[in-house]
C-alpha cells in the first residue's frame, strides 16, 4: 500500500507540488510567528534580577556632571553624598543609592567585550553598594561592590551570571580579569598604567531593560564618590511597604532642601515600568496582528488547496471503495499521503530553519526559541494538515460509492 | 456470506463455491432531490441463481444501472431486501460491505473509471491493495488477469495511451483479477465498436463458463444479450415480461 501511494503521489507532481508549497510556506510562517511568540513569552515571564516594588527613582536634573571641571565636580560629589544621606534619614525611606543603567531607563552606558570572536556590548552598571539592597539584587557567589572598592590597586568588578558563563563557561570567574582586547580584536596583556578590572562577584541576570527586553551583558563596579568622574544621575529610594504617594512631595521637597537649584524628576520605578511596556506593546500589538494575518492567509491558502485536491478526488475514493476500500482504510490513504508529504515538508522547513542562526540571519533569536518554534509549527501544522484533509475525505466517503462514482 | 468470505483464500484463483447466488424481493430505489423525486425501480424481484449469466435490457433511464449498483452493493435501495448467497446485505456494516465487495464482486463499469495516474498494472492491482498481499503475489496476479484479456504487452501503459476496447480489458482485468463470484458489468461493450464488443462478450462467457461465476450484464445489444441464459427487461423502474 505504501508502494502504491508513493507511486501516486509522485505521478501526481503536478498537484502534489502544490500541496507541499503550500504546506511548506506554512510551516515556514508558522514557524517564525511561532517563534518569535515563544521568544516574548520567555521573556516576559523569565525573572528581570530586580524588584520593582515601593521603589522611587528620582532624576537628578540641572547638575551636568559631564562639563564640570574639577573644582565644581568635588563641590557637585559632596552635594550627591549630602543628598544620600538626607534622604536616607527619612522615616519612610528603607535603602537609598544612585545608579547607571536604572530599570526601564532608555538610556544606557554600554561598553564592549568580544565573546567567542565577536563584539557584544556589555552594560558597564556604576552604582553605590546600597542598589542592592534597593533593587533586591541577588549575589550568587563571591562579594558585591564596596565602598572601600576604589583603594585597591584594581577595579573590582561584579558581573552577572550569562556574562561569567559566556566570558568564562565553566571555569570559576572569580579572581580573574576582564580580558582586554586591542583595536584588531585581538586578546592584549594589560600595559603599565593600565587599571585593570577583576571579577570578584557573580550575580543573577539584571535584565533592566525589563521584561519585554533581551537579557544583557552587565558588569556593577562601584561609584567614587570620594575622588569619582562619573556621576549616575539617578536615585533609587527603597521605601517602607505602605508608603503612600504623598512621600513624593516629602522627598522632593528634602532634596530641594539640599541643593536647591537641581531638579528631581520623581516617580515610582512601577511606573516608569508601566510606562515603558506601553511604549513597546503597540509595536508588538501591530506585528502579531500582522503574524495573525499572515497565518490566516497561508492557512485559508493551504485549507483551499487540500480542500480541492480532496474533493477532486471524489470520483477516485468511490471507485476504490466500489472496489472493496473501507471508508476508514479510503480516509487513512488521504492521510497517510497527507501525512508523507507534510513530513517532507516539516524536514525541509527545519533544515532551512535551522540555517539561519549559522548565517546570523535568526534576528537574535535563540536555539532554544528557534527549537520551541519548530515544535510547535510542527504540531500544528500536523493538526491542521490532518483537520483540512479529513473533513473533505469524510465528506466524499459519506456518500454511497455509486454517488461518489458520479463526480468523475 | 460471511463464513464464505472467510473459508475463500485470498491466493485462491479458483471458486469452490462457483457463482452467488443474488436474490431481491420488492427492491425500490427512489431519488430524492430538492424538488423532483424520481422512482427509479420499483418492486423489483429478482432470483438468479449461481452461476448464471444473466442480461438486463431496457431503454436509458429505465433503472438499469441503478439496479446493478444495488447488486453490486455501490447503493442501497430505498425498499426491500438484497440477498446474496442467503445473506441479509441490509445488516452488514461499512467494513463488511467492502469486504464483500473486495472478494466476492467483480464490477465493469460502462465508463472504465480507470485511475490515469496509474499504468494498467497498478490499476488492475487496485482491489488486491485491500488485502493482506505481498506485492509480489499482487503483481502476479495482476499479470495474469491482464494477459487473460489480451493485454500482456501492455501492462505498463497508461489509460491515455490505450484504446478504449483496451482500457475496457484493463477494467475487465481490474474486476477478475480477485476471483469474484459475481461479476456485474453495465453496459460493458457500450463504447466499443462490435468487434471490440465481440471480444469482451467472449471473456465474460468464457469467465461464466470456466469459473462458474455468476455474470450480470447491462447492453443494448439484442444480439448479444440472446447469447445469455435470460433476458430481464426494464421499463420505467419496473420489470416488464
Ligand atoms: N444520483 C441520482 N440522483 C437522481 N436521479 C438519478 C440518479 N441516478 C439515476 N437517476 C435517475 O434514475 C433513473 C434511472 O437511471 P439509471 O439507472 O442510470 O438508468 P439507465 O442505466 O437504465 O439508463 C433515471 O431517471 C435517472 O435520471
Ligand atoms: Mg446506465
Amino acid at each position: 500500500m505504501t508502494r502504491h501511494i508513493f507511486k501516486l503521489v509522485w505521478n501526481r507532481k503536478r498537484s502534489t507540488g502544490l500541496i507541499f508549497v503550500e504546506i511548506l510556506i506554512c510551516f515556514l510562517v508558522l514557524c517564525s510567528v511561532l517563534g518569535a511568540g515563544v521568544h516574548y513569552l520567555g521573556q516576559w515571564r523569565s525573572p528581570r534580577g530586580f524588584e520593582s516594588e515601593n521603589v522611587w527613582v528620582t532624576y537628578i536634573g540641572g547638575a551636568d556632571f559631564y562639563r564640570a571641571d574639577d573644582e565644581e565636580m568635588a563641590v557637585m560629589r559632596q552635594q550627591v553624598a549630602a543628598l544620600i544621606r538626607d534622604v536616607r534619614s527619612l522615616p519612610d525611606v528603607e535603602e537609598v543609592g544612585i545608579s547607571f543603567n536604572v530599570p526601564y531607563s532608555n538610556s544606557a552606558w554600554i561598553s564592549s567585550t568580544r565573546i567567542d570572536g565577536r563584539s557584544v556590548s556589555v552594560s558597564a552598571t556604576q552604582l553605590t553598594p546600597e542598589v542592592m539592597g534597593v533593587l533586591g539584587i541577588e549575589l550568587l557567589t563571591g562579594r558585591w561592590v564596596e565602598d572601600t572598592d576604589a583603594a585597591l590597586s584594581y577595579t573590582p568588578v561584579v558581573i552577572t551570571r550569562n556574562l561569567a558563563r559566556d566570558l568564562f563557561r565553566t571555569d570559576s570567574p572569580l579572581g580573574k580579569n576582564m580580558p582586554q582586547f586591542d583595536e584588531e580584536g585581538q586578546l592584549q596583556e594589560p600595559g603599565e598604567g593600565d587599571v585593570i578590572s577583576r571579577v570578584v562577584g557573580v550575580t543573577d541576570d539584571y535584565r533592566h531593560f525589563g521584561e519585554l527586553g533581551d537579557t544583557p551583558y552587565v558588569t556593577f563596579s562601584g561609584v567614587d564618590l570620594q575622588n569619582g568622574d562619573d556621576i549616575p544621575e539617578e536615585m533609587l529610594i527603597r521605601v517602607r511597604p505602605g508608603t503612600t504617594a504623598a512621600f513624593e512631595e516629602i522627598l522632593v521637597e528634602t532634596m530641594q532642601n539640599v541643593v536647591p537649584n537641581w531638579s528631581y524628576d520623581t516617580q515610582l520605578l512601577d511606573q516608569s515600568r508601566h510606562r515603558h511596556i506601553m511604549g513597546r506593546i503597540g509595536p508588538l500589538i501591530i506585528s502579531a496582528v500582522i503574524a495573525a494575518f499572515l497565518i490566516i492567509m497561508v492557512g485559508l491558502g493551504l485549507v483551499g488547496v487540500l480542500w480541492q485536491s480532496v474533493t477532486r478526488r471524489t470520483g477516485e475514493l468511490g471507485l476504490r471503495r466500489a472496489l472493496g476500500a473501507s471508508s476508514r482504510s479510503v480516509r487513512y490513504q488521504i492521510l497517510g499521503e497527507l501525512w508523507a508529504l507534510t513530513t517532507c515538508a516539516v524536514v525541509l522547513g527545519t533544515v532551512v530553519m535551522i540555517q539561519l542562526p549559522l548565517f546570523g540571519a535568526s534576528f537574535g533569536a535563540s536555539w532554544s526559541v528557534i527549537a520551541g518554534g519548530l515544535t510547535l509549527a510542527t504540531l500544528v501544522i500536523y493538526g491542521f494538515v490532518t483537520f483540512c484533509g479529513l473533513y473533505p475525505t469524510w465528506l466524499a466517503t459519506r456518500v454511497k460509492p455509486a454517488t461518489a462514482l458520479q463526480y468523475e | 456470506m460471511s463464513t464464505n468470505l472467510e473459508s475463500s483464500s485470498a491466493t485462491s484463483t479458483a471458486n469452490a463455491g462457483g457463482g452467488v447466488a443474488v436474490d431481491l424481493a420488492a427492491v425500490e430505489k427512489i431519488y430524492r432531490t430538492d424538488k423532483v423525486e424520481t422512482v427509479a425501480l420499483s418492486n423489483v424481484n429478482l432470483t438468479i441463481p449461481g452461476g448464471e449469466f444473466l442480461s438486463i435490457m431496457g431503454p436509458s433511464g429505465s433503472g438499469k444501472s441503478t439496479l446493478l449498483n444495488v447488486l453490486g452493493l455501490l447503493d442501497t435501495p430505498s425498499g426491500g431486501t438484497v440477498t446474496l448467497d442467503g445473506d441479509l446485505v441490509a445488516d452488514l456494516n461499512d467494513r463488511q460491505l467492502a469486504a464483500v465487495r473486495n472478494r466476492e464482486i467483480g464490477f465493469i463499469f460502462q465508463s472504465f473509471h480507470l485511475i490515469n495516474d496509474l499504468d494498467a498494472l497498478d490499476n488492475v492491482q487496485i482491489p488486491l491493495l485491500y488485502r493482506n498481499l505481498p506485492n509480489s503475489v499482487r503483481t502476479q496476479m495482476a499479470e495474469i488477469a491482464l494477459e487473460r484479456v489480451g493485454l500482456g504487452s501492455r501492462m505498463r501503459h497508461f489509460p491515455t495511451q490505450l484504446s478504449g476496447g483496451q482500457q475496457q480489458r484493463v477494467a475487465i482485468a481490474r474486476a477478475i483479477v480477485g476471483t469474484p463470484r459475481l461479476l456485474l458489468a453495465d453496459e460493458p461493450t457500450g463504447n466499443l465498436d462490435s468487434k471490440m464488443g465481440e471480444e469482451v462478450m467472449q471473456i465474460l462467457e468464457e469467465y461464466n463458463r470456466d469459473a462458474g461465476v455468476t455474470v450480470i450484464m447491462v447492453t443494448h445489444d439484442q444480439r448479444l444479450a440472446e447469447r445469455t441464459e435470460r433476458i430481464v427487461r426494464l421499463f420505467d423502474g419496473r420489470q416488464v415480461h
